[in-house]
């Protein structure tokens, strides 16, 4: 595999998979990949590497280091409280380290899942103990839907029971989850 | 011989060689092992042990730093257990069911990593047992969860289902016909990763490689499992069509191929694992192309795993040679052709 920018052997391949679109893949040496990151790319004709470069900088700050244009924001002082992490070690080891990092650190844990697997919300299996949580859910969600349609079709009178419903599906996930 | 390559019917196995599900999990309220103290982590086995109590009959339990060293590599080559896991060994372990097609790595990169490996291509079925195991561990561990991310895992490339499901495929065709950056490239398009056959940045060796999806997060198991398995077909296809296009157009071409690497095989006296392999790819197309009639390609992909580094070490060290490892795998491989008649006669 070659390097996009030069002829050397890329050792680094970046797929960026936004909205939902196909895939884009960069092929890059250690050497690009690193002046990439770090050099403007003004006199450089080429749109997409500068969208690249963004991606990439992003990628990194998410992943594997701070980037260098990072301002100091008060969540870098933020430590877990479960397992001491903080959210510069997460970014620096590329691991997380407990499952309550994934709550503690919401926000960025939401945008690293998004920056690796263009997703970030789970759709397959689900433990015996959440089942009945999920279905409520994914209920509430439909009706939602549901609801809005039938605001724009006026029908003001079916969509009051439909709120309703929403309303009561919503106050049994409560105390569900109590 | 890797017990796991001969048990149960295969399917496909002119291409796919093997395939593999594994679900990575992690227990709820512990730190995941790169940050976890070592009595956290025996804590955490402690309580994978618990759950495998009823199935003591079919498992063994193993602490990966009381295997020897040379060992340990061995299950790596033959796909039994990961180099993280090596890495862990203070505190890691695996379970290893009879048939040694199931494996149970506990504090890996995740707490617990649980893989089916069957021969031939057989991701459903591969799949089915992985969840089955998965299921049973549940009963009495609760796995960290979440309900928007999924099954949460140290790294954020597993998060979701965890489920990384890969087939090893056998492409000399493609590969020898270049037509193997095209479909490569069609592969990270959709959402699929090639790999090397150690897996991530390894080398592809004897025409090998490792087909596996990327992403863990946005669809079920079952559509991973699917879209892998629709698109292993479709290599299936374009490999076997590449090899017949290359044996009706150019039939001594590919002959001399085979037979010229089978001659090096049998005569050999110093050849390195790289080599080996190749050679050995070459003789496979021989099976598939019923050349040798008698002969079982699945001792042949015994023998493709039986010539790697670690393996021919542990050989060498087991039979008490004192030549070079290249020197005893040649004689290894020698002896393995003089005795396999389904190969014709010298």
């Amino acid at each position: 595999m070659r390097c996009d920018r030069c002829d050397n052997e890329a050792t680094i391949q970046i797929h960026i998979i936004e909205n939902g679109e196909d895939p884009q893949t960069i092929n890059l040496c250690e050497t690009c990949a690193q002046n990439m990151m770090f050099q403007n790319f003004s006199n450089e004709d080429n749109e997409e590497y500068q969208y690249f470069q963004d991606h990439l900088k992003k990628l990194v700050g998410v992943f594997f280091n701070e980037p260098q244009t990072r301002t100091e924001s008060p969540d870098d002082q933020k430590k877990c409280s479960f397992c001491g992490s903080s959210f510069s070690d997460i970014t620096k080891t590329g691991r997380f380290g407990c499952d309550h990092c994934y709550t503690e650190f919401y926000e960025q844990a939401k945008e690293s899942l998004r920056m690796t697997q263009g997703a970030t919300a789970h759709t397959g299996d689900v433990p015996e103990d959440f089942r009945e949580i999920k279905q409520i859910q994914d209920e509430i969600q439909r009706k939602k839907e549901k609801l809005q349609e039938l605001i724009l079709l006026e029908d003001y009178e079916t969509a009051a029971i439909l709120r309703d419903e929403v309303k009561e599906l919503c106050n049994a996930l409560e105390r569900g989850t109590q | 011989m890797p017990k796991w390559l001969m048990h149960g019917e295969t399917r496909e196995e002119d291409v796919v060689v093997s395939s593999r599900v594994r679900l990575a999990r992690n227990v709820k309220d512990h730190r995941f092992p790169n940050r976890a103290e070592e009595d956290e982590a025996f804590s955490v086995a402690e309580q994978i042990y618990g759950a495998m109590q009823d199935k003591e009959d079919h498992y063994r339990r193993f602490l990966v730093r009381d295997v020897d060293r040379i060992k340990r590599r061995v299950l790596m080559e033959q796909h039994l257990i990961s180099p993280d896991l090596i890495k862990n060994r203070a505190v890691s372990e695996y379970y290893l069911r009879d048939d040694e097609q199931m494996t149970l790595m506990v504090n890996e990169e995740d707490h617990l990593r649980m893989q089916c490996l069957l021969p031939g291509m057989q991701l459903r079925e591969s799949f089915l047992q992985v969840m089955e195991m998965e299921k049973k561990i549940e009963e009495t561990v609760p796995f960290a969860w979440h309900m928007e991310f999924g099954y949460l895992t140290a790294c954020p490339t597993n998060t979701g289902t965890g489920l990384r499901a890969s087939v090893m495929v056998h492409l000399p065709a493609l590969k020898y016909s270049q037509q193997l950056k095209g479909t490569f490239d069609s592969l990270g398009k959709v959402g699929l990763v090639v790999r090397g056959i150690y897996g991530e940045g390894s080398e592809a060796l004897g025409d090998m490689f490792q087909i596996s999806n990327q992403r863990t997060l946005g669809f079920t198991e079952t559509e991973a499992i699917d879209k892998l398995e629709k698109i292993t077909n479709s290599i299936i296809e374009q490999e076997r069509n590449t090899r017949n296009a290359l044996i009706t157009h150019t039939p001594t071409m590919v002959l001399d191929g085979v037979f010229r690497s089978l001659g090096i095989l049998r005569y050999a006296r110093v050849i390195s694992a790289k080599e080996a392999l190749q050679h050995l790819s070459h003789v496979r197309v021989g099976i598939c192309m019923e050349l040798f009639p008698e002969a079982d390609i699945r001792k042949l992909d015994d023998l493709m795993l039986h010539v790697q580094k670690y393996t021919m070490l542990a050989y060498k060290h087991d039979t008490k040679q004192k030549e070079t490892e290249d020197e005893v795998r040649a004689q290894y491989i020698r002896e393995y052709f003089n005795k396999e008649e389904s190969y014709g006669k010298r």
